[in-house]
């Protein structure tokens, strides 16, 4: 028997016919892809992995023509995308599997680039959805979180917050109340941080922002000019900003900050010092047994610091440095679990 | 005589199937997003209490829903593996019906849930993932970091010999 295009009609190029034995070994083929000289009589499944799993399911199946698309196959003997048909023929009284093989290689490395693209704008689109639905959550608490006593207690602890400093502090460190306190603690530490390195690097940006060239309030330059150590050592003497800019930005960022409603607990003391060495500091405890969840913690001391920005940009907050007190301190909210 | 079965790495595109492969299958993992095309299969030997296993795995590209994959791929599987981003809540919308029409499929193969990206959320937002999807997951996995990779298709071939 021979195979040939009388017995098996004209094949495109790009396809080659190999008839296996019910007992899975390769019996003839017409080799127009692969040469199966040295398989001939051997076990299909040393081929590939393929059909070390999937032989038996294909010879034992009842269907006419099994229809397997964009295989990948990474033998060294056939490298590539196929098509593989399997379909039952009978030839010379002996049945066979017959196994088609069609070489799409090409072709599927240009379909994979499409997809790749298609899956990238999905997955973005999917994400984009996703954060604008957490932002549109956020903003709700944001401009309806807060009571007016408590809005009030907030401006008068941000008053302070903007020119103090996150300082590692040996209070932030004491008494560590569970195991892992002190890795709490210096996750809080590090969030605060951040957060200096956060309005400092926006503050960097503001001497970049000319657009409407409105001089920023004098008392917030004032404030950042006598302490421009608790900022980056490059921000300007002089800013000019967009308020309604600024504005916008600084609430976009506060949202992303934004604590989920919960029920609170009075669980971190927050301390503004004042200390003639140090200035303004500003120190975080953790009560013991405290029992909040440290994400939402940092993001309320965040969101504290920040809603302090847009108020002091937007006029709705000023400092009075003329206040006198040496130690203030004062007690935040903090949602728990 | 080993006892080789065939799993099948499934789910919606972009959720790690191929970066749990990879990392099962060559302890290695990249950022890099790259689709998968139609089908890749390899295979790894697990022993179980000295029984060795075969695990020949098939990474299929990502659909949005599970009866857009050709049947034939499900042809003769044991396990099913279906990933879910726990970063994207819209890989587990279809959660429910998908598992449905892969049980109707292959009604004696084990199927496993497993969401995966844990490394992308902290605790407070795993916890909050979990309850809004719809089944309970069977593992929640990195294939970041390899969290609970191995164990995945370990347990799966525990099941293999118990059964």
């Amino acid at each position: 028997m021979t195979m040939n295009s009388q017995t098996y009609g004209i094949r495109p190029h790009n396809c080659q016919v190999v008839l296996v034995t019910m007992q899975g070994s390769i019996y003839e083929s017409c080799d127009s892809i692969f040469l199966t000289e040295q398989y001939l009589g051997k076990p299909l499944k040393e081929l590939c992995y393929f059909f070390e799993g999937e032989l038996d399911s294909i010879l034992n199946s009842t269907a006419t023509k099994i229809t397997f698309e964009k295989i990948r196959i990474e033998s060294k003997y056939l490298p590539g995308y196929y098509d593989f048909i399997f379909s039952k023929q009978a030839l010379d009284g002996q049945q066979f599997l017959l196994w088609e093989i069609y070489d799409y290689t090409i072709v599927y490395k240009e379909y994979a680039f499409l997809q790749q693209l298609q899956n990238e704008i999905a997955i973005q689109d999917q994400l984009v959805k996703k954060n604008l639905s957490t932002a549109k959550d956020n903003l709700e608490f944001f401009q309806s979180g807060y009571t007016s006593s408590e809005e009030s207690n907030v401006k008068k602890l941000i008053k302070k917050t903007i020119n103090s400093k996150f300082s590692s502090s040996s209070k932030l460190f004491r008494k560590p109340s569970e195991p892992d306190a002190n890795m709490s603690l210096v996750n809080l530490k590090n969030c605060a941080d951040g957060l200096v390195n956060e309005i400092n690097y926006f503050v960097k940006q503001l001497k970049n922002t000319q657009y409407g060239e409105i001089d920023i309030k004098p008392l917030i330059r004032s404030l950042l000019n006598s302490h421009s150590i608790n900022f980056a050592a490059d921000v300007p003497d002089k800013v000019y900003i967009d308020e309604n800019l600024v504005k916008k930005l600084l609430q976009i960022l506060s949202i992303q900050y934004a604590p989920l409603p919960s029920s609170s607990a009075k669980d971190i003391d927050v301390t503004f010092t004042k200390s003639l060495s140090k200035g303004l500091y500003l120190s975080i405890i953790i009560k013991e047994n405290a029992k909040f969840v440290m994400s939402l913690a940092c993001n309320f001391i965040k969101l504290s610091v920040l809603k302090s920005l847009v108020a002091m940009i937007s006029g709705d907050l000023t400092l009075d440095l003329q206040e006198n007190e040496s130690i203030f301190v004062t007690i935040i909210d903090i949602p728990t679990k | 005589m080993m006892t080789s079965k065939k799993i099948i790495l499934t789910g919606s595109f972009g959720v790690g199937k191929t970066s749990i492969f990879n990392q099962f299958m060559f302890q290695k993992f990249s950022d890099k997003y790259l689709t998968t095309i139609g089908v890749k299969v390899n295979k790894k030997v697990v022993n179980i209490n000295n029984e060795d296993v075969s695990l020949l795995v098939w990474d299929i590209a990502g659909e949005v829903t599970q009866d857009k994959v050709p049947t034939s791929y499900f042809l003769g599987a044991s396990g099913i593996i279906y990933v879910i981003d726990l970063s994207r809540p819209t890989t587990f919308e279809k959660l429910e019906s998908d598992i449905t029409y892969l049980k109707k499929l292959l009604p004696g193969a084990i199927v496993k849930l497993v969401g995966n990206k844990k490394d992308l959320l902290s605790e407070e937002e795993l916890e909050e993932t979990i309850k809004v999807i719809s089944k309970p997951l069977d593992s929640v996995t990195s294939a970041k970091t390899g969290e609970n990779i191995e164990e995945l298709f370990i347990s799966l071939a525990e099941s293999y010999l118990v059964k």
